[in-house]
């Protein structure tokens, strides 16, 4: 058994193969028993492809550590192939003398041809470079399930089992949480459950008898701040910083949703918390749905609205409506593969653009992103801050990537988020004092919020421009040139409540990379990697991009070059180089992944070299 | 009965805000509007309590010459933004003012779902 510092396993099969459990499976017991881990699911759009085909490939890649990890990893060190599919989708990102488990029953001429393998890859020299294991996983699931009382069909998803049972022996896992997790999630069909815990076990103890030909591995814990932790992925915790932030602000909240990939878990999440004093609305359509929010703003809740980019287009006419009106909603994007229906289960960068600009007239409002699974819950406590303090729209960017991965999240204490201080008017107007809704404070430019309820201060608002202070209706020219200008300086002056931009390296130096959002997983290992190697380079994620941190200009000018790597074909750069002038250069990929950390590394080695 | 729980007594004066109503002389939206106005006095709800919701077209100006909460939003999605407040503060009386185009084409999708929803 080698000790080793980290590992890289991919589980790849057919959609209907069961890849995303088993890879969960496997997640949630490492982490349990103390590695740091990064999950990245991709999985493909199709409810159903034809079985046995490269479009119905689902894999589920994850990183477990006992060193700190950021990403799910470049190239698996080991590869499950459920079929031939699997393996010809993912032979090319299986890194040099790594390790192939193939379950070797269904390398038949009718799957071999739906990969489209005109041959037997198996023993052939386009293996040579990998250890291949042959497992006969589907026939010996059938064997010990001879005598169990379930049909064929449900013995044969159980093989999935049987991959994660060899895997589990080869890295000393744990079966009892998955054991437990079996017991515990199909309560009352006690042969099924039986069923894939002997699967899972005669999957182990083939690793056991093969142990002369496959490597084992020790996975020290990771070193982590001791706490509480749990696993969670990025729409779960922008769920959960939601609810976090309607509690510091003593509101409800308020969620209008419509169904879209990969957004519509936050809606399912929040959805099982109306004990908790959540509302969730699914509406008819995308518009509705942040109309609702709109309506709930206005009524006196903390109200978001969740969506991916389809959705965002169809909700910026509203979303111009709230920014007017100058109410608090928080809008979150899940970003996906665009434009249009375009990748719906894969990430992209892409609606930095449409977020910063994606509505008619002078309408600015703000916009953050998050940069990990476990970010997500901070920055969404962020946006709600932030939309419920300057009474604005705030969109929070997070993508698919992050949205469905998951890492160790440590519970934060209750302490650590302080109370929201909203906007809201006090219980009573003062005698003989008429409410004014657009009347700002001096110094933050912000207005009061009163709401639905409250004697004395019924007003009307609306999608008209308005009288400055009063806010009934306007068509005054110099009136509206002002409000223009208050709405853009109220946002403007949001820098001066916001942390300052980190940086991560020295803050002088010969490159600096600007990353933002979820591609921090990657820039951080890349860069890290190349600071450790002795070159002067350095590192800005970020998250907050409108407006930007009051410190970012004073950063940019430290470096002889700035390098900006974005899944787009370069939003941030345009904006970064139209406001300050510093002639970044881009690295942009639009491959439907996060980046590869040797990608960034060579990229940024080109940049080193060439200064 | 608690002072919060006691309506005033109102007459239509008290629903009409100081705003200067501009349909074409001879339109049926006066009337509408008259109508409404002595309604809300005689609805037993607080005016506070009271919220008037519209999207575009000249009958969705009515928010602003009634003096409760009120909300003129865009083409269409009234409806929507009803649905939100009223779910958010079920206590309110919420009203919609919409036109033809307003509720059933551009709103005729939201139209038929708040049927289906009857939040009311």
């Amino acid at each position: 058994m080698r000790t080793i510092e980290n590992a890289i396993i991919r589980f790849s099969g057919d959609s209907g193969d069961g890849m995303q459990l088993v890879g969960t499976q496997f997640s949630n017991t490492s982490a349990a028993m103390g590695n740091d881990i990064s999950t990245f699911p991709d999985y493909p759009s199709d409810i159903r492809a034809p079985i046995g085909t490269i479009s119905g490939v689902s894999g589920f890649q994850v990183n477990i550590g006992s060193v700190p990890i950021y990403t799910p990893g470049d190239e698996p060190d080991i590869l499950v192939a459920m079929n031939p599919a699997a393996l010809k989708v993912n032979l090319d990102s299986v890194k040099k003398g790594g390790t192939i488990i193939v379950n070797i029953d269904t390398f038949d001429e009718i799957n071999l041809n739906k990969a489209g393998y005109t041959t037997n890859p198996i023993g052939t020299n386009l293996l040579k470079s990998y250890q291949i294991i042959e497992a006969p996983i589907t026939k010996q699931t059938l064997e010990i399930l001879k005598d169990s009382p379930i049909d064929q069909k449900t013995k044969l998803r159980c093989k999935n089992f049987y991959a994660l049972g060899i895997i589990y022996f080869m890295y000393g896992r744990d079966l009892d949480i998955t054991i437990n997790w079996l017991k515990n999630s199909a309560k009352g069909n006690n042969d099924t459950v039986e069923a894939n815990i002997k699967v899972l076990k005669a999957g182990r103890n083939f690793g056991e008898t093969l142990e002369a030909f496959i490597s084992t591995f020790k996975i020290e814990k990771a070193k982590i701040e001791p706490g509480r932790y749990r696993q969670i992925n990025g729409n779960t915790a922008v769920a959960y910083g939601l609810m976090q932030a309607a509690e510091a602000a003593g509101l409800n909240l308020f969620l209008g949703s419509y169904p879209i990939t990969p957004a519509t878990d936050i809606l399912h999440e929040l959805s099982k918390y109306k004990h908790l004093n959540v509302k969730t609305f699914q509406a008819e359509d995308e518009i509705c749905a942040v109309c609702s929010s709109i309506g709930a703003s206005y009524a006196g809740a903390l109200a978001a609205t969740t969506t991916s980019g389809p959705g965002l287009a169809l909700k910026s006419e509203a979303i111009g409506l709230a920014t007017i009106l100058e109410i608090p909603l928080v809008i979150v994007d899940v970003q996906r593969g665009g434009p249009s229906t375009g990748l719906p289960t894969k990430s992209e960068q892409s609606d930095l653009n449409i977020s910063m600009f994606g509505r008619h007239g002078e309408a600015p409002i703000v916009v953050l992103a998050a940069s990990s699974p476990k970010d997500c819950f901070h920055m969404a406590f962020e946006a709600a801050r932030i939309a419920l303090q300057h009474m604005t729209p705030v969109i929070l960017l997070t993508d698919g990537f992050i949205a469905n991965g998951a890492e160790p999240f440590k519970i934060p204490d209750k302490n650590q988020y302080n109370k929201i201080e909203t906007r809201l008017v006090k219980d009573k107007l003062a005698e003989g004092e008429k409410y004014l809704p657009y009347k700002r404070d001096p110094v933050t430019l912000v207005r009061s919020w009163a709401i639905p309820g409250m004697a004395g201060y019924e007003h009307r608002v609306g999608g008209l421009e308005k009288l400055n202070e009063i806010g009934t209706v306007s068509y005054d020219a110099q009136n509206h040139e002002l409000m223009s200008e208050l709405r853009a300086q109220k946002i403007a002056r949001i820098e001066n409540y916001i942390p300052l931009q980190e940086i991560e390296g020295e803050s002088s130096g010969d490159l600096l990379v600007l990353s933002w959002g979820g591609s921090y997983g990657s820039t951080h290992s890349a860069v890290k990697q190349l600071q450790l190697e002795g070159k002067r380079i350095s590192l800005v994620n970020l998250r907050y991009i409108n407006p930007f941190p009051k410190n970012l200009q004073e950063i940019l000018l430290g470096f002889r070059k700035i390098i900006i790597p974005e899944l787009n074909h370069g939003q941030l750069r345009a904006i970064i180089n139209a406001k300050f002038h510093c002639n970044a250069e881009g690295f942009n990929m639009l491959q439907c992944r996060p980046f590869k950390i040797h990608e960034l590394v060579n990229a940024f080695n080109n940049h080193l070299e060439r200064l | 009965m608690n002072q919060k729980n006691q309506v005033p007594t109102y007459t239509k004066k008290d629903f009409v805000s100081n705003q200067e109503v501009r349909w074409c002389p001879g339109c049926g939206n006066y009337s509408i509007l008259n109508a409404i106005q002595t309604t809300l006095a005689k609805l037993g709800k607080r005016k506070e309590d009271i919220c008037c919701i519209s999207g575009i077209g000249c009958s969705s100006r009515s928010p602003y010459y009634i003096n409760t909460f009120g909300m003129h939003t865009i083409h269409g999605r009234a409806i929507g933004i009803a649905s939100g407040v009223k779910i958010q503060n079920p206590n309110l009386s919420v009203w919609i003012t919409t036109g033809d185009g307003d509720a059933l084409s551009i709103g005729g999708n939201h139209f038929i779902h708040a049927i289906r929803r009857n939040l009311n």
